[in-house]
Order: C-alpha cells, then structure tokens, then sequence
C-alpha cells in the first residue's frame, strides 16, 4: 500500500462523490442510485410485450386464484372463496397502484411532510384539524364491529402486504425512488382514509362562513332575495309530482336567534363543485327492451388514474367495474342482473358552531347551562429533514375545533372558509360502513338488494342510480342526512345552544327515492335532490341544473335508445346556461362603443348554437365574458377583505339578467357615476376581447375552445412528464360533457343490461399506475375521442382465449 | 483483462447489493491488476460505462424509451421523443466516472 497525498486525496474525493451521489438534494433524487440501471428508475421500464403466463406462490391464499388480464390489462380475477378474491384484489391494485396507495393514505392522515419534507407541513396540520384521523378510525372500529366486512377488509390487507412483500428495492415504483422513500406495509384503517378523502373532496364544502358575513353587511331581506332556499330554475332529480309514501318524522322548529358572524379572514373565491352524471332508461323506451344506464362522475383528473377497473368472481359473486385503489369490491359497475352508479349530492352534513369557553385555559366550554370538558388531541407531525411538530387540536363533543385564535395560517387557501373559534361538525367524522353498501350491491339481483343495501350508506351521500334485468330503474340520494329545521347551517351556529345542534337523522328509508317513473327514465347530475314538497330540508344550494335538464330534455326526445345515443349524450357539449343567457347579453351589448375587434368577435358569438365544441371560438369568448359579468354585477358590493363572503350564485345571476333590467346591483358603487345593465354587460365583453386578444393574439385558431381550455391530466403528485400532453377537446361544467381543464369524466360507463349485459367504458388514464408502462395512460387517446372500450365481462367457465393476454396464478405457499 | 473483471464482478455484485458497491469492486480490482494511472482510470471507466450501457438498453429498447423520455422532463428537459438518448448517456457517465475514480484511486493506492 502506498500512502501519499495523492492516493489519500483521489479516496477521499471517490468516498465524497459516492456519497454524494447517494443522497437527495434538493428536489432531486440520489442521482446514481436513481440513475443505476440495477436497482434505478430502469428497472421500471416495462416492455411492450407482456408475458403470457405466470404462477406467483404466495402465503395467506387458502385456494388457488386465476387472474385473467384482457386486451387493457384490466385484471379479471377468479378465487375459489370470497377471502381469497379479496386477497387477490388487494395484491393486484398494490402491483398496479401501490405508490398512489401510500400517498392518498399519506395526504389524508396528514402524513406528507414525512416523505416531502417541510413544504406539505400546512396540509398536513390541515388535514389532521379538519378530524381526518378522528373519522378514519370511528369508521375503523365500527366496521370491525361487523364480522363480514371485518373479514373482507383483512383479506384486502393480506393480499396488498403480501405483495409488498415480494419487493426488492429495485421493484419499488419510480415515485418511491424519486422521493427516495419505501413502501410501508397497508394497515385495514387506510382503507378507512381513502374513504375520508371522498368525503374532504366531495362533502367538505361550505359557504357558512362567508354567507355569515354577507348576512350581517346586508340584513336579512337581501339575503333571502339574493341566497334563496330553492332556485329560480330547477329541474330536481325527484320528478316533480313524485308522491312520498311514509309518513315524516317531526322536523325540529327554528329556533329564535340563528345567525352568528366574525372577521378576520381573506376572500378566496370557490371554484364551482365537482359534478357527474348518471342515468338509467326502462326498456319500454330502449331499442332492446331492458334498461340501459349510464355514468360518469367527474373528479380532479390525474395519473395514476382515481379508478381502478376489474372484474371480481367467487361463489356467490361475479361483478365488473371501478374501485378506488385501496376500497375492496367494486364501487360503480354492474354483474348480470343489476347495474349502478353514483353522482354526488351536495347535501350540507358540515357546519360550524361557536364556541364559548369557560376561560382562558380553554379547558371548558359551554353547551345549555353546563359547561362541558374539552378533549385535548395531541398530533405528531414527523417532518423529513427536521425536528418533528406536535399540534395541539381541542375536540368538543361537535367535533374538533379547526382552528382558536392564533392558530390559523394566513397563507394558506384550504382553510380560508374556516372560522376561527369554531367547532366542525361534520359526516365524515360519523362511524360508517360504507363498504358494505358496495359488498351488497356487488351481489344484488333486483331492486330491494338495492334498497337494503342503501341503508348502510353514510357518506359522502351520492345519488345511487340503478337498473335491473326485470326492468325496475330508480334513482336516490343516499346518505346521512341530519335532520334539521329549514335553513339550519346555512349561517354558523352557536355551540352553546343545544337547539343549534343536528336532531338526529332523516330516517335512512326516507331519503328521497323514485322507481319506475312515469316518464321512463331516472337522472341526476348534482342538482337538487327533490323539489320544495320534500318534507325535510337537505340544503339551501347544490350545483346548477343546467346538465341535469339537458340530459332530461334529450332523454324525455329518446325512443328505442341505444347505447350509442347514450354515448352521444355522454359527449354532448350543449350549454343551458348559455341557451339562458346568451341572446339578453347579446342585446344589451351597446355596438357603437365597439371597436372592430370586437365586433368581429360580437358577430361570431351571435351565430354560435350554445355548443362547447372544441373547434368553436365563442365559447372562449362566452366563458369568459359571463363570469367577467358574474364578478362586475357582484364583486363591488360582496369583496370585502376583512368580512370574506361568497357571491350570489349562477342561478341567481341568471335570474337577475332575465328578469330585471333596473336592479341596483348593476351599479359599479366603486365609481362615481350610476352604471346600467348595458353598461355593464358592454364593459366586461370589451375586457374579456381585449385580454383574449392579449393572450391568444388575432381571432385564429388560438381562440378555439380546444386550445383555450388546454385539458390535460396532470400526475397526481405533479411531478413533470408523468401527466399528459394537452388534450384538444370540448365540453364545459355547464354542458354535460363536463371536461373542463383538469377536471372531467374520470370514469364512464354505459351498460345495456338483457339476457347477456353489455358494457362500455373507460377512463382518461390507464390500469397501471407505473409511468413507465404502456397501460399507463392508453385509455386516454379514446377518452378524449369520446370513444367507449368495449367491456369484458365473463359469466361462466374460462375466459374467451381472444380476450385475455396474460395469466397470473396465484398458489398457497405452503 | 482489468476492463473484464470489472465488467463482470460489478455485472455479478449488482445483481443483488446497491450501485455503490461498483467503486470499492473498481477500487480493489484495479490495486491488484492495474497497470498504469491511465489504464487504471479507462478501465474503470469504461468498464461500467459500458457494462450500464448494456444494461439499460436491455431495459429500455423494449420500453422504447417510453420511460426515459418522460424521466427527461424530470430533469428539465424539454418534451421530447429524444431525451432518452441524454438520460442513456448521462447515467452511463455518471456510472463511468465512479468507476473511473475508484479504479484510478485503487492505483495509486498500490506499491
């Protein structure tokens, strides 16, 4: 050995550089172990080609299992026993999902900053506040409670752990390496957090807060006239004329003082709810003579895809459809006698009520005359690269208490609609068994296996779409709904009143329910579950009906239906609001303050017929223009930093632009002058022409809806690359092809039920969640083609040999 | 002969041990076998460059390069259907030059 400055300096470099290249910096991954074509990024480059068969033994299946992959690597899994078919399933989803299974479990336990570090610290505090942790385990320990659901979720456990234990490092999925992290092992409760986090995406909305605040600037007179209970125009999922046949529990009176309100918080303007859309058609009005349905729920859109598709077959079950990674069963599908689907109902199940503690210790607080002991939660937030956090949540008996004075992040968006000093009360947070409302559907065979499988379902309520072989369609908004006097949570409540307090639940059996109308067809696409003749009140808002009466209006036009109308109807770009709309802007538009730009664009927009077609340029032109509108009529009077509030809503406006042409709340009251509705109407088309102009240049191909919109699924985890290219394509929130940027169908399905079903559909992204595998995103080119993939449902025996491509059996080891 | 034995005993000792352990395999294979400064560093050098050339090209030609190509964007490249061809480069190199370094270190170490 020679021992010299040189030698001594060439071994300290080589061991820095080694070092170096083994550590994260930064955003970056350790660049050589991620760039290492053994245990690297490489090893994730999957070939084109898959292998035809396989058998994998693995320990804890009691039976030997057959998964059968067809032509979209969409797995068709077959077990001798219902625990193995859920082991199988688990197993399969952890092969093709497991790095988006960590991170959804992650983001909704508040557990992010683990694995990134610092930046997720705000979300994480956030989700851990908002009680995420507090349901997931309520839900938990309440499914235990049922010995059959027990089973079914330990099975799933079972199969995703045993997969995770077939991994070598080098097997980890691409996100893991980029992130420099492991898999760890799938525990039954984040189930129970994938579940929460349909509820924070789908029920955790809520416009209390700012509504409080416009309740104390302008009294109750303009709230009432501005904020009604029922829209101007609806056309609510319960047919009008429906009867109800039970008789009403008492509904609880309004008590005297209702409404409270506080200061302090910035405005963050609410983007319009996530939609979808489903329904079902008698076979008097199909062309087969059975019910055909439809649905497409519309989410955030990313890759790996929120869906995940396969076909489950055990004695005693044989079901085909989606699930989200990390829910055993399937959650929207069909087997042969029934199909279903789900849309949202933006029920209000979240309020806030005040609370009024003892004294400073904040270890009391008051409900009635009593005072009540406050729970002290204490969260511990590990944090990648730094000391850990531990958070301090007060829990009333109402629920947590988000955020006491001091505690609540300025610059951060998702808690600006929460009031400080307020307790949440809120579904997600109510034990459930949601799971088993999918376990009995999966196995229902007519419509009272529908009916009693509702009953389990707590939230987030959805409208529940169904169809059956012996003919029965029906529609309900299921879920919990509390039972409360007309109009309580519209406004923040007061904690210390017991009469403020949920009273009970609207009893399960008497959610809103319609079988076999007379009209021959059940829809909904999130508007308001029934009409005013509804006894109990469910909320004061839901989305606009636009898409929900384009689909009854082309549905009522519909004879001897055929799936391919359906698919047509899936991808129909026609606007109502603009129909509403269109031709009172037009006219009020004062042509002589025009310059000639603009009137160009004035007279494109005259001949437009209302359709977000991708290849039409006024809808760039009328999207912009009426929200301009939207803010200018409102903004002056409702934006008010220190006392954030929402503005009123589409519906509203609408009404305002139909029905009355003097209103004062055309006046800009931030000029000296008095605006009129012409005005106003002029302005904002000349505004929204000149910054078209700014962005896309001369009046082209650049102002097209396709180009404008630039619809893409992005990577759940943004990470660059990993998303889609931009997608040419149209429709609009207000049309019932609802893509609008990121946001779109996630799933659509049409089936056609008979002697043998039949079903279509797809969704924009793939099975494989592995960025590097052909099945990663390959439905996307048909999704945004508005093509359907044929689905493949096996009843008997083996599989068609045509339809399969690769085999996996699974076998005990023993 | 120094290139070969390189090539093999990394190829070998990949297959179950993480990527580091390529410089002390360089390192200790070139303080027996080397014969120069400069011999030591170009087979070291190419030795896992070409061993990680080979190895990711078994990989990514029947992947055609889908995975490299989105894995360039990562990195900041533009969207292209060329960036595989940096990323094949760039971690070959990056292998080359540990390899390099800890065989020309396993020389001068020596007598």
């Amino acid at each position: 050995m020679k021992f010299n400055l040189s030698s001594f300096f060439y071994l300290f470099l080589t061991l820095i550089i080694l070092f170096l290249l083994n550590s994260k910096i930064g955003p970056l991954p350790p660049l050589a172990k991620f760039l290492d074509p053994f245990n690297g990024f490489w090893q994730q480059a999957e070939p084109r080609q898959m292998e035809t068969e396989s058998t994998l033994n693995i320990k804890g299946l009691t039976g030997k299992v057959n998964i059968y992959f067809d032509e979209n690597r969409i797995p068709h899994i077959e077990a001798e026993n219902e625990e193995d078919l859920y082991f199988a399933q688990g197993f399969i989803v952890a092969r093709d999902r497991l790095w988006q299974l960590d991170f959804q479990t992650r983001f909704a336990a508040g557990r992010l900053s683990e694995v990134i570090g610092e930046k997720a610290i705000d979300l994480d505090k956030y989700n851990r506040r908002m009680g995420m942790g507090f349901g997931a385990r309520n839900m938990e320990a309440f499914v235990k409670k049922d010995r059959q659901m027990h089973k079914v979720l330990d099975a799933y456990t079972a199969g995703i752990n045993a997969y995770i234990s077939t991994l070598k490092p080098k097997d980890y999925p691409i996100e893991f390496k980029l992130l420099d992290y492991k898999p760890e092992n799938w525990k039954p409760i984040n189930s129970a957090y994938l579940l929460k986090l349909m509820s924070a995406t789908l029920a955790a909305a809520s416009n209390d807060f700012y509504l409080s605040n416009a309740l104390s600037k302008f009294g109750p007179e303009v709230i009432k006239d501005l904020f009604p209970n029922y829209p101007f125009r609806e056309d609510p999922i319960i047919p009008t004329g429906t009867t109800w046949d039970f008789d009403p529990v008492p509904v609880p009176k309004v008590p005297e003082d209702v409404s409270l309100t506080t200061t302090g918080i910035k405005l963050n303007p609410k983007e319009e709810g996530l939609g979808s859309n489903n329904w079902a058609m008698s076979g008097s009005k199909t062309s087969t003579g059975y019910p055909l349905l439809a649905n497409d729920p519309h989410l955030e859109m990313t890759l790996p895809a929120i869906w995940y598709q396969n076909q489950l077959t055990a004695p005693g079950i044989n079901v085909y459809g989606v699930t989200i990674p990390g829910s055993p069963g399937v959650i929207i599908g069909f087997n042969k006698d029934v199909a279903w689907g789900v849309t949202n109902v933006g029920s209000d199940v979240l309020d806030w009520y005040k609370i009024t503690f003892k004294d400073e210790s904040k270890n009391e607080y008051l409900v009635g005359k009593e005072w009540k002991k406050v729970k002290k939660v204490v969260e511990v937030i590990k944090v990648r690269g730094q000391a850990t956090i531990t958070e301090t949540v007060l829990y009333t008996h109402h629920g947590p208490i988000v955020y006491v004075e001091g505690e609540k992040p300025t610059a951060f968006a998702k808690s600006n609609n929460i009031p400080v000093g307020y307790a949440l009360k809120w579904i997600a947070h109510q034990p459930s068994n949601d799971i088993k409302t999918f376990y009995k559907l999966n196995r229902a065979k007519n419509h009272s296996d529908y009916k009693a499988a509702l009953l389990h379902y707590v939230a987030p309520a959805q409208n529940f779409i169904f169809a059956s072989k012996e003919n029965d369609i029906a529609i309900t908004p299921n879920g919990y709904f509390p039972l409360k006097w007309k109009g309580q949570g519209k406004f923040l409540l007061d904690g210390s009143n017991p009469a403020h307090e949920w009273q009970g639940r609207v009893p399960a059996d008497q959610n809103p329910t319609v079988k076999n109308p007379q009209r021959g067809f059940v829809s909904s696409a999130n508007q308001f579950s029934a009409d005013t003749t509804y006894p109990y009140y469910l909320h004061w808002e839901y989305t606009g009906y636009e898409r929900g009466a384009r689909i009854n209006r082309q549905l009522a036009n519909l004879n001897k239906a055929s799936v391919d109308d359906f698919r047509q109807l899936q991808n129909d770009n026609y606007s109502i609001h603009a129909e509403n709309i269109k031709d009172v802007l037009i006219k009020n538009v004062n042509v002589s303050a025009l310059d000639a730009q603009e009137k160009k664009a004035l007279a494109i927009i005259k001949d437009w017929t209302y359709r977000y077609d991708a290849k039409e340029i006024s809808p760039s032109i009328f999207e912009w223009w009426h929200k301009r509108l939207a803010s200018g009529i409102w903004e002056d009077e409702f934006s008010d930093a220190k006392n954030p509030m929402v503005i009123p809503s589409r519906d509203r406006t609408v009404q305002l632009l139909l029905t009355d042409d003097k209103a004062k709340w055309y006046d800009n009251i931030k000029t000296p002058g008095i605006e009129t509705k012409g005005d106003i109407v002029t302005t904002t088309f000349k505004e929204t022409i000149d910054s078209m102009f700014k962005t896309h240049g001369e009046i082209s191909s650049t102002w097209e809806w396709g180009n404008v919109k630039g619809t893409n699924v992005p990577h759940l985890a943004k990470i660059s690359g990993f998303g889609t290219k931009t997608l040419y394509t149209g429709g609009s929130k207000t049309a019932v092809n609802a893509i609008s940027q990121t946001t779109g169908p996630s799933w659509k399905m049409i089936v056609s039920l008979g002697d043998k079903v039949e079903a279509f559909g797809l969704f924009p992204g793939g099975e494989s969640g592995n960025p590097g595998s052909f099945y990663y995103d390959n439905m996307v080119e048909n999704w945004a083609g508005g093509k359907l993939n044929s689905l493949y449902f096996y009843e008997k025996g083996k599989p068609d040999a045509k339809r399969i491509k690769q085999t996996i059996s699974l076998i005990s080891k023993k | 002969m120094l290139i070969l034995i390189i090539i093999v005993s990394c190829f070998i000792a990949q297959s179950f041990l993480p990527w580091w352990i390529i410089g002390p395999i360089c390192l200790i294979a070139s303080f027996f076998v080397s014969s120069s400064k400069k011999q030591a560093f170009w087979s070291g050098f190419a030795g896992v460059f070409i061993l990680w050339l080979v190895k990711i090209l078994s990989l990514s030609l029947p992947n055609e390069h889908l995975l490299a190509n989105k894995v360039g964007q990562v990195f900041k490249l533009p969207a292209a259907d060329t960036n595989w061809i940096v990323m094949i480069f760039v971690s070959s190199l990056i292998g080359g030059v540990v390899g390099g370094l800890s065989s020309l270190t396993g020389n001068l170490l020596k007598k």
